[in-house]
C-alpha cells in the first residue's frame, strides 16, 4: 500500500500576484506541479476562527516590562487598536494542507511544493476538523452533532460535488468566493486518480470513438454529443500539450452554532457555487464517511460512491486557488498594513533570519512611503525596542523623534560641519578611499581613469597617510583630532618628488582648497570639527536617531555629502555588536546620483546584513534601490 | 488567466427519449424482457405487466440525484437507517442485523482523535547502511564505525 504524507501549506496573498502576468504565472507554476502527480493526492483548505489575542497579549507584556513613558503610551494605543479591530471583525486564519499517497521522500515532496506554489511547505500533521465525538442527525438539515459536553463545539454538514458545470474558472472565482463567506469552512479537493498521459488519451478516445458511432446513427441534432467531443479533443490537446487527467472531486465542511444557521449556510453555498458545481448534501452513512476526507485516509478507504470529475491539470491549478487567501497571518512581528480587499491586518516578523533582511520600498510621490515608514519604525520601537537611524530629507522625522522624545539632527548648510576626515573605517586604505570618495563628490569628478587622475588619486592618498601617522590606532581619532580639510590641502600641495607631480599636487591642493577651504562654497560644511556627535562615546546601546537633511535641499552635493557621513558613522557603529536595528534611508537616489557615493552604500549595504541592521530604502524608483540591495546581499 | 472546465470527458451521455439517456432505456428494456421471459416460465398471464412493470422500475431506479441513481440511494438510506438504531442499541434487532450484514457499526461514532490520526509522516533513514571513517586509508580496511542495531558482545 502507497504510504501518505501530509504538508502544511503556508498560504500568500495572492492580491501581489493580481495581473493578468501575475495570475498566468501563478496557474503556470501550478500547473506544472499537477503534471508531476503521480498517484492519488488531496488537498484541503481549512478557515479556522482567529483572533488577535495573541498580538494584544504580547503587546500588554512589553506594555508592563517598559519604563519609558514614550513607548508605554503608544503601546497602550497599539493595544487599544488591536482590541477595536478585533471586537469589530470575525477574523479567520486559513490552514492549506496537502496529502500525497507517493513513495516519494516527503522532504523532497515539500521541496517540490516549496518551489512550484513559491510558499512555505513542511510535512507535517493536518489539524482536525472537529474535536471529540460526533455523531450522525437528522434533522433540519443531516448533519454531525457533538456527543457529551458540547463545550462550545459545533454542529458540521459535509456537501459533495457530483457535476461540473462548462464555466470558466480562475483564481477568483468559484472557490474564493467561498472563502469570503466568511463562515467556519473547510475545502477538500480530492484527486483520487491521475490518469498516465497514454491511458488518459486512451480512455478519452474511446469515448470520441463510442460518441462517433452514435452520431453517425442519430438522424436529428444532438448537441449534447457534439459538444462531449469538442471537449474530448479540447482535453486531448491540453494532454498533447503535457497535462494530465486527473480525476476531482470536491468537499465542503461547514458549520454552525445551530441547526437552522447550518441549514442557510449549506443552501447558501450550494447556490453561490452552483454555477459552477453541483453539490449534494451528504447524509446518513455517506456523511459519516465523507468526514475522512478532510484526514489522510485514502479515497478507496473512506468509499464515498465515486462522483469524480476528470480535470486537466491547468483546471485542476485553478482549484488549488484556496492556497492565495490567507486572511489572518501568524501575528508575530509588527503591523505592516491591510491586506488588500480582505481587511485583514497583515503583521510581519523581518527578524527570524539570522541576518537582517533588506527592504526597498517603492512607490510615487504622495503614495504613503514616508509615513508608512514613520509607522514602521515607531511599531518596530515600541513593540519589540528595536533602535533606528532615520534618514530623511523633508523634515518629517521631526514626529517620530517628538514621538519619543528622541535627539532629532538636523543637517544645516551654515550651521553643521562634517569632516571628510573623521575616522568611519577601521583600516588606513579604507579610510583613504572614503575620504577620497568625498572629495571626488565635492569636485564632480572621479580621480581614476586617467593618468594625471591616477596621480592626483596616488599624492590625495599620501597627504592622507600623512596626516593619520601620527595616530597608532586609528580607532582612537575622535572627531575632535581628526585632520582637518586645510591641513590636507597645506599638505597635499608639499608633496610630489619632481616638478611635474609637484605642480600636480599643488593644483589638486588649490582646487579641494577653493571648494572646501576659505570662501569656497562648501567651506563651512567640511573644513571643521565635525559638530554633530556621531560616535558612540562609550555608550552601550545607541538609541533611535533621527536625521534630517531638509536644509540642505538647496545643495544636492552637500546632501549626499551628510547621507555619507551619517551612513558610515552609523556603519562604523554597526560592526561593534549584532543587537537588531534599522537603519532608513528616504529618497535614496539623492545618494545614488552621485557615482563616488554608489559604491559605499553597496558595501554598506553588505556590512548592515551581517550585523543584523536592516537597511530600508525608500524610493521612487525600484531601479536604484533594489541594484543597491541586490549587490549588497 | 483562467480556464474553461469541459463536460464528463470519461462519460458517455448521448442524447435519449423524452430526456432519458439511451443506456437507461436500453438497460430498462433488457431488464423488463428478462422478468418477462423468466416469469412467463410460471405464468403467461402474469409475465406481460411484470415485464413492464420490472422495466418502468429500473427506469425509475437508475434515476440520477446528487449524482447517484436511486438504488444507491435507497441502499445508503437502508444502510444509514440499520447503522443508526445500531449506534443506539448494539444489542438491539437493527444491532444484531447490522453486524450479521458486516456493516461498519462504529461508522456513526465519529471520534476525532481516530478519524483525523496523523499520517506516518515521519521518515527514518536506515543509517545501517552508513560506515563512519575518519580517513580515507580506514576504507581499504573496512575499519569504519558502524551503526549497529544491538550492543556487539565482548570478543
Amino acid at each position: 500500500m502507497t504510504p501518505v504524507h501530509t504538508f502544511r501549506l503556508e498560504p500568500f496573498d495572492i492580491t501581489l500576484h493580481a495581473t493578468e502576468e501575475g495570475v498566468a504565472t501563478l496557474q503556470s507554476r501550478f500547473t506544472t506541479w499537477a503534471r508531476t502527480l503521480a498517484g492519488s493526492a488531496r488537498f484541503v483548505c481549512w478557515q479556522m476562527p482567529a483572533t488577535l489575542d495573541d498580538k494584544i497579549g504580547a503587546v500588554g507584556a512589553t506594555l508592563q516590562a517598559t519604563a519609558e513613558p514614550g513607548r508605554a503610551q503608544l503601546l497602550m494605543e497599539y493595544r487599544r487598536h488591536y482590541e477595536a479591530m478585533q471586537s469589530g471583525a470575525q477574523y479567520q486564519r486559513a490552514l492549506c494542507g496537502m496529502a500525497l499517497w507517493s513513495e516519494q521522500n516527503p522532504r523532497a515532496s515539500a521541496a517540490a511544493m516549496t518551489s512550484a506554489f513559491d510558499t512555505g511547505v513542511q510535512a507535517s500533521d493536518w489539524p482536525p476538523l472537529f474535536e471529540g465525538h460526533y455523531r450522525v442527525r437528522d434533522g433540519v438539515i443531516p448533519h454531525l452533532a457533538p456527543t457529551g459536553r458540547p463545550g462550545g463545539r459545533r454542529f458540521w454538514t459535509i456537501l459533495s460535488s457530483y457535476e461540473f458545470n462548462p464555466t470558466t474558472w480562475n483564481f477568483f472565482r468559484p472557490l474564493p468566493v467561498l472563502l469570503m463567506m466568511n463562515l467556519p469552512l473547510a475545502v477538500c479537493i480530492d484527486i483520487p486518480k491521475t490518469y498516465d498521459r497514454n491511458a488518459g488519451i486512451n480512455a478519452i478516445e474511446n469515448v470520441i470513438q463510442a460518441y462517433q458511432v452514435h452520431l453517425a446513427g442519430v438522424s436529428g441534432e444532438d448537441s449534447r454529443s457534439v459538444q462531449r467531443i469538442a471537449d474530448c479533443r479540447r482535453a486531448l490537446a491540453e494532454i498533447n500539450q503535457g497535462d494530465r487527467l486527473h480525476t476531482v472531486s470536491l468537499h465542503i465542511a461547514v458549520a454552525a452554532d445551530d441547526l437552522e444557521t447550518l441549514r442557510e449556510r449549506a443552501a447558501a453555498i450550494t447556490a453561490e457555487t452552483r454555477a459552477w458545481f453541483s453539490l449534494r448534501q451528504e447524509t446518513g452513512e455517506l456523511l459519516a464517511r465523507a468526514v475522512s476526507c478532510f484526514s489522510a485516509r485514502s479515497s478507496k478507504q473512506i468509499g464515498l460512491p465515486d462522483t469524480t470529475w476528470p480535470v486537466t491539470s491547468r483546471e485542476l491549478a485553478l482549484m488549488l486557488a484556496p492556497l492565495g487567501y490567507r486572511k489572518l497571518a501568524a501575528t508575530d512581528g509588527v503591523l505592516r498594513g491591510e491586506a488588500v480587499g480582505a481587511a485583514y491586518p497583515v503583521f510581519h516578523n523581518s527578524w527570524r533570519d539570522k541576518r537582517a533582511t533588506h527592504e526597498v520600498w517603492v512607490g510615487s510621490s504622495g503614495y504613503g512611503k514616508t509615513f508608512a515608514l514613520n509607522c514602521y519604525l515607531t511599531r518596530e520601537y515600541a513593540e519589540n525596542g528595536i533602535a533606528f537611524d532615520l534618514l530623511e530629507p523633508m523634515g518629517h522625522g521631526r514626529h517620530v523623534a517628538e514621538a519619543f522624545g528622541l535627539p532629532w539632527f538636523v543637517m544645516s548648510a551654515k550651521a553643521t560641519c562634517l569632516n571628510p576626515q573623521d575616522v568611519m573605517f577601521p583600516t588606513l586604505l579604507e579610510q583613504k578611499n572614503h575620504t577620497i570618495r568625498i572629495y571626488e563628490t565635492v569636485m564632480g569628478r572621479a580621480l581614476s581613469g586617467g593618468q594625471r587622475e591616477n596621480l592626483e588619486r596616488g599624492l590625495l592618498g599620501e597627504a592622507l597617510e600623512l596626516v593619520f601617522s601620527g595616530f597608532s590606532d586609528l580607532s582612537r581619532v575622535t572627531p575632535d583630532l581628526s585632520p582637518t580639510c586645510d591641513v590636507i590641502c597645506d599638505v597635499l600641495s608639499g608633496l610630489g618628488d619632481n616638478p611635474q607631480t609637484k605642480a600636480i599636487a599643488r593644483d589638486l591642493a588649490q582646487e579641494i582648497a577653493g571648494l572646501c577651504t576659505g570662501s569656497g562654497p562648501w567651506a563651512g560644511f567640511l573644513n571643521g570639527t565635525t559638530n554633530l556627535d556621531l560616535t558612540r562615546a562609550g555608550r552601550d546601546r545607541i538609541g533611535p536617531r533621527v536625521f534630517s537633511f531638509h536644509d540642505l535641499e538647496s545643495d544636492p552635493i552637500l546632501q549626499a555629502l551628510a547621507y555619507t557621513q551619517v551612513l558610515s558613522a552609523i556603519r562604523r557603529d554597526s560592526l561593534i555588536d549584532e543587537t537588531p536595528r534599522i537603519i532608513a534611508v528616504d529618497e535614496v537616489y539623492r545618494l545614488m546620483r552621485h557615482p563616488s557615493l554608489l559604491d559605499f552604500l553597496i558595501e554598506a549595504a553588505k556590512t548592515f546584513r551581517t550585523r543584523r541592521k536592516k537597511l530600508i530604502s525608500v524610493d521612487q524608483s525600484g531601479y536604484n534601490s533594489s541594484c543597491v540591495v541586490a549587490r549588497g546581499v | 488567466m483562467s480556464a474553461d472546465f469541459k463536460s464528463h470527458v470519461l462519460l458517455r451521455d448521448e442524447k435519449g427519449f423524452l430526456g432519458i439517456p439511451f443506456k437507461r432505456l436500453i438497460l430498462a428494456a433488457v431488464g423488463g424482457g428478462l422478468v418477462y421471459s423468466l416469469v412467463r416460465f410460471a405464468s403467461s398471464e402474469a409475465s406481460l405487466p411484470l415485464g413492464v412493470a420490472a422495466g418502468i422500475a429500473l427506469l425509475i431506479l437508475t434515476g440520477l440525484q446528487g449524482g447517484l441513481p436511486l438504488w444507491l440511494r435507497l441502499t445508503y438510506r437502508l444502510r444509514g437507517w440499520l447503522l443508526t438504531g445500531a449506534a443506539a442499541e448494539a444489542a438491539g434487532v437493527f444491532g444484531q442485523v447490522a453486524s450479521s450484514l458486516n456493516l461498519p457499526l462504529d461508522l456513526y461514532r465519529l471520534d476525532s482523535i481516530q478519524i483525523f490520526a496523523p499520517a506516518e509522516t515521519e521518515v527514518i533513514p536506515d543509517l545501517h547502511e552508513w560506515m563512519l571513517f575518519t580517513s580515507p586509508t580506514e576504507a581499504d580496511s573496512g575499519d569504519g564505525l558502524a551503526f549497529v542495531t544491538a550492543p556487539l558482545e565482548d570478543v
